[in-house]
């Protein structure tokens, strides 16, 4: 955890629009020095138009972006001393794979010698030894993706901001170069600012996740954090699969949702309307009893680890992951204990008393769709 | 392999209109008609292309500036004279149309769609015959034109603008002007602005970002701007004809000459010959360096 | 299989009909090969409303070389060449001879002078001509001048008379036929040669003298074009048809200006042409085409031609009608003494390939 250590980068109060459309609304952050952090939401939150603030290739309408403390604004891109490696990688397709590498270096005047053994060692980094003289378009999807990683990290940035590197990939190679990543963020020691719109790859990789929805940052922190303790329903919804409903604290310890009492670990003021959120992985099923939360199966499906259940309860419909399978149409309790309840303060997001979520929040709907890329500007 | 029919009439329309008549120019190269009508080989097309007077060579002032003399045959001479302007002009529109293929470029990326009206400006006199087009040249430019009718009002000496070099050029340029823009205007436009960025990213100032990425990307379009405003520009007879007031010869006017006045029509199809083959060369030349010809240019 | 052949039957049965149909009652069309605007706007349709049976289907050429190589292809009843041209024809027996009876206007208004002309080096052939062919308008060259800009020839010598196409002092304002009979021969005049000669060393001068004109003088070369740039004042001076000066008196006046702001000059031996009307060998209409012929002998219809064309005409008795300042205009209408002096030119192969050869390498210079 990179807790702690000096703020390298640092945004204060960033404001951003586009004619009438607002797009960052004080947008303030620190980037702590050798961190991985990650500006994770919905297509159209604004983390890639963060991300090109960052690097220079856009300008705030108001607030700063400090590094070590002194202003970047008025440094053009070419000055700063980070790195970027695009969304769709924008590789130079008039030169081989060594050229590219090696264009930072060249305007910078190094010398023929050093640029080859920089050059060498990058590309053997990204696991790319003897392929300096091919054509761009003769490589892979994953390959040019290791060059345009090469391509930035050569120049020796303090920092590399990475905009959905991976978006364009297959999921396996997906989930490899994940992990490769994160390994050579760890032997390289540079501090990545990485914009993903996907929850998973941000949680597997990150020290930090920046989550934001329409300009806005929504919570700041560590995964466990941003998982285990969501500050409202959007980070709940949006990260990891969720159970959200309107509740009301009775006292300390002890909360009302559902049309049940359960107890807690939250202290909160008495008659308190809040959310909670359960996560399905939490719940379990048990033969049903009386006064207890039972409701019936309306849908099983298999995933692998686990089936993913859906059982109603008084109109309210529940998701359940479990690796003990239910029928369609058996009646089963929900059993879960008092640390599997996690309270939240109420929100413009917040369910109706169904867990219904608010139209226009885009949740699930919006990670489906940004799946499919993400034209986030 | 089911439709390859429909290939057929192409072919027809090559063979037709492509193939035949440069057979024909070939025959009537390497012929003479005899006193009694029949047709016989002869070399004589290209000997006297070689023959003929000897000239100083007129090439970039070599007498004027440089004193220099060196003879060449009348018919070499006018080659040369021929592809200095054509070179000339050739440069100019590339230096010319490249900063406004740039800037209609920018802009068409600022505005996202729509017509963009400057374009349009460009693009209007190609819609206009050639033939009046130069014609407007010439009421501007004549000696007792408009630009000399101006001229003389503000009381500046009037100029020799027209049957000269600088006449020729001129039209040529304008004439050519749009055959190297659009080219280079329509690579230029495909150019990702992620590789600007990246450029920047990597710590290329703005010249650098042109000389490093955006010039080399838009190399196709330059080279096939550079063959589309040189191959008529080199074998043009039409703008000398109105512009060059009946003394400015060039090749192309010279092999219209031979075919339609002096009616030697094995000196004409010999010197179509060369002026094509030369033409073919040149442009084989040009295109060798580039690797996968993107601009929608000339394939050879 | 048959019913293509039985197509062919019926389609060929009434591709008959329909021409027989034609030959009876249609009117008979004679072919016309006429030089461009050289014939007055009216002159054909009204031949046709004074002969009903006759109809006139005019087509153009701009050269008599371009005459000569369709006459090869291509049938016409009406011709008309210029004077070499017709000797030519004459040599080569492609004109047929028409009988003069039946054009009596043209023994009694033309110009008996005319065939005093030695139109041909053989007496033999000159002595023929009048028998093909029926001359039509004729012409002079001589300099056509800005009276503002050059002074007045100080005599009819050829040197004096074209000095100013040689003079550096109008430079880029002088104006060249590009022709090269004419233009050649403006040299050929100068050094005081036959405009027919052949002899290397002559040609060899006339030539250098030109080159040395494009480069000191730099002309421009053209032909209709140049009559504009006389006109208004572009050009200083050049050499001219007798024609294009009338033109030029015409554009003047179109444009409110005074004619006297050109002149124009006849040097001694100097060429004239006769355009000639004749009716070669392969005509289908010769006497349809006789009867055209004496139409256009007319006076009054060859006063039309004239004033339309600006060229002179023949015809005594159309003369006298003609305003006073063209008609005792003596470059227009030559005395007895300058159609003395005046020469025609010749064609030979040998003349057409040496002048060619000569002119083409001039304006590659």
């Amino acid at each position: 955890m990179a807790e702690g250590t000096r703020p390298i980068l640092e945004l204060v109060g960033v404001n951003k629009s586009y004619g009438d459309t607002q797009v960052l609304t004080d947008i303030s952050f620190p980037i702590r020095s050798n961190e991985f952090i990650t500006l994770l939401g919905p297509s159209g939150c604004g983390k890639t138009t963060t991300l090109r603030i960052l690097a220079g290739f856009e300008r705030p309408d108001s607030g700063d972006v400090l590094f070590e403390g002194a202003s970047l604004l008025d440094v053009p891109p070419f000055k700063r001393r980070l790195n970027t490696v695009f969304q769709r990688y924008a590789l130079f397709p008039h030169l081989d794979v060594f050229e590219n590498v090696a264009f930072g270096l060249r305007l910078r005047k190094t010398p023929e010698a050093e640029v080859k053994a920089r050059v060498a060692a990058a590309l053997k980094t990204v696991d790319l030894d003897g392929y300096g003289k091919r054509w761009v378009d003769q490589l892979s999807g994953g390959q040019m993706q290791r060059v345009a990683i090469a391509r930035a990290i050569v120049n020796g940035p303090e920092i590399l901001l990475l905009d959905e590197p991976l978006g364009a990939l297959d999921l396996k190679m997906r989930k490899e170069m994940q992990i490769e990543l994160k390994d050579m963020q760890k032997r390289l020691g540079i501090t990545f600012v990485y914009v993903t719109h996907d929850q998973e790859e941000a949680l597997t990789m990150s020290d930090t996740v920046v989550v934001m929805r329409e300009g806005v940052i929504q919570q700041v922190g560590s995964p466990t954090d941003v998982y285990n303790e969501p500050r409202n329903a959007f980070v709940a919804d949006f990260i990891g699969e969720s159970n959200i409903l309107p509740a009301r604290m009775e006292k300390d310890f002890e909360i009302a949702f559902a049309g049940h009492r359960f107890a807690c670990v939250d202290r909160r003021r008495a008659e308190a309307d809040v959310d909670v959120v359960v996560r399905p992985e939490d719940i379990v099923l048990a033969p049903p009893v009386e006064g207890g939360l039972n409701g019936v199966v309306t849908s099983v499906v298999f995933k692998g680890v686990h089936y993913e259940m859906i059982v109603e309860c008084d109109g309210t419909e529940w998701m359940v992951h479990s690796t003990d399978q239910a029928a369609e149409g058996d009646r089963a309790a929900l059993v879960f204990g008092p640390e599997d309840i996690h309270v939240m303060d109420r929100s413009p997001f917040s369910p109706d008393a169904h867990g219904i979520l608010p139209a226009d929040l885009a949740g699930r709907a919006a990670r489906a769709s940004a799946d499919e890329g993400d034209p986030d500007r | 392999m089911r439709l390859r029919w429909l290939a057929y009439p192409y072919v027809l329309w090559t063979v037709v209109f492509t193939v035949a008549p440069l057979l024909l120019v070939a025959w009537f190269a390497f012929t003479a008609v005899q006193p009694d009508g029949s047709s016989a080989f002869t070399l004589d097309g290209f000997r006297s292309i070689v023959a003929g007077d000897r000239v100083p060579l007129d090439l970039l002032g070599l007498q004027e500036v440089f004193g220099l003399t060196v003879g060449v045959p009348l018919y070499v001479n006018v080659f040369v004279k021929s592809l200095q302007i054509a070179l000339l002009s050739t440069l100019a529109c590339l230096l010319f149309g490249y900063p406004a293929a740039y800037l209609l470029a920018r802009r068409r990326a600022r505005q996202r769609g729509g017509t963009d009206l400057l374009l349009l400006l460009f693009v209007i006199p190609m819609w206009m015959n050639a033939l009046l087009r130069t014609y407007a040249w010439l009421a501007l430019l004549e000696p007792n034109g408009i630009v000399n009718t101006v001229l003389a009002a503000v009381g500046l000496p009037k100029g020799q603008f027209l049957y000269n070099d600088f006449g020729i050029g001129l039209g040529m340029v304008y004439n050519y002007l749009p055959f190297m823009v659009l080219p280079i205007y329509s690579v230029l436009v495909k150019v990702d602005r992620s590789l600007v960025e990246a450029a920047e990213d990597l710590g290329a100032d703005r010249r650098r970002v042109f000389t490093r990425v955006v010039l080399p990307l838009s190399m196709p379009g330059v080279m096939s701007g550079v063959n589309m405003v040189f191959m008529p520009a080199m074998t043009t007879f039409l703008i000398p004809n109105l512009l060059g007031g009946g003394r400015y010869m060039l090749i192309g006017n010279v092999i219209e000459r031979q075919y339609m006045i002096a009616r030697d029509w094995t000196t004409a199809s010999a010197l179509s010959i060369v002026l094509l083959v030369f033409v073919l060369a040149s442009m084989r030349f040009m295109t060798r360096y580039e690797k996968g010809n993107e601009g929608g240019g000339v394939l050879l | 299989m048959r019913m293509p052949v039985i197509l062919a039957l019926v389609l060929a049965l009434l591709a008959a009909l329909a021409l027989s149909a034609a030959a009876c009652s249609a009117p008979t069309t004679i072919y016309f090969y006429n030089w461009g605007e050289y014939i007055a706007e009216n002159t054909i349709a009204d031949f046709e409303k004074a002969n009903p049976g006759i109809k006139v289907s005019m087509k153009t050429f701009d050269s008599n070389e371009a005459l000569y190589q369709t006459l090869e292809s291509t049938s016409f009843d009406v011709i008309v060449p210029s004077d070499y041209m017709v000797a030519r024809l004459i040599k080569e027996g492609k004109l047929y001879k028409p009988d003069m009876a039946a054009i009596p206007n043209n023994a009694k208004y033309n110009d008996p002078r005319l065939k005093a002309v030695a139109f041909d080096p053989d007496p033999a052939v000159s002595s023929q001509m009048f028998d093909y062919a029926v001359p039509y308008l004729f012409c002079t060259v001589g300099l056509i001048y800005s009276t503002a800009d050059v002074p007045a020839p100080a005599s009819d010598e050829p040197a004096d008379v074209w000095a100013p196409l040689f003079d550096p002092k109008y430079k880029d304002r002088i104006g060249m036929y590009d022709s090269m009979r004419e233009s050649i021969g403006v040299a050929l005049n100068v050094l005081g040669l036959s405009l027919n000669t052949v002899d290397p060393a002559e040609l060899a001068k006339a030539k250098d003298m030109l080159i040395a004109q494009k480069d000191d003088v730099r002309p421009i070369y053209g032909i209709d074009e140049l009559k504009d740039k006389y006109v208004s004042g572009e050009l200083a001076a050049g050499v001219a048809w007798a024609g294009d000066y009338v033109m030029c008196l015409d554009k003047l006046e179109e444009a409110g200006k005074d004619a006297g702001q050109l002149g124009f000059a006849l040097p001694k031996g100097t060429n004239f042409f006769v355009d000639f009307l004749a009716i070669p060998k392969n005509a289908k209409h010769p006497a349809e085409a006789q009867v055209f012929i004496d139409y256009l002998c007319r006076p009054e219809v060859s006063l039309a031609d004239s004033e339309y064309a600006g060229y002179s005409t023949p015809n005594l008795e159309a003369q006298k009608s003609l305003p006073e300042e063209i008609r005792s205009n003596p470059a227009l209408y030559p005395d007895d003494a300058a159609i003395a002096s005046l020469e025609v030119y010749y064609s030979s192969d040998e003349i057409d390939e040496k002048y060619s050869a000569i002119w083409e390498s001039v304006m590659a210079h």
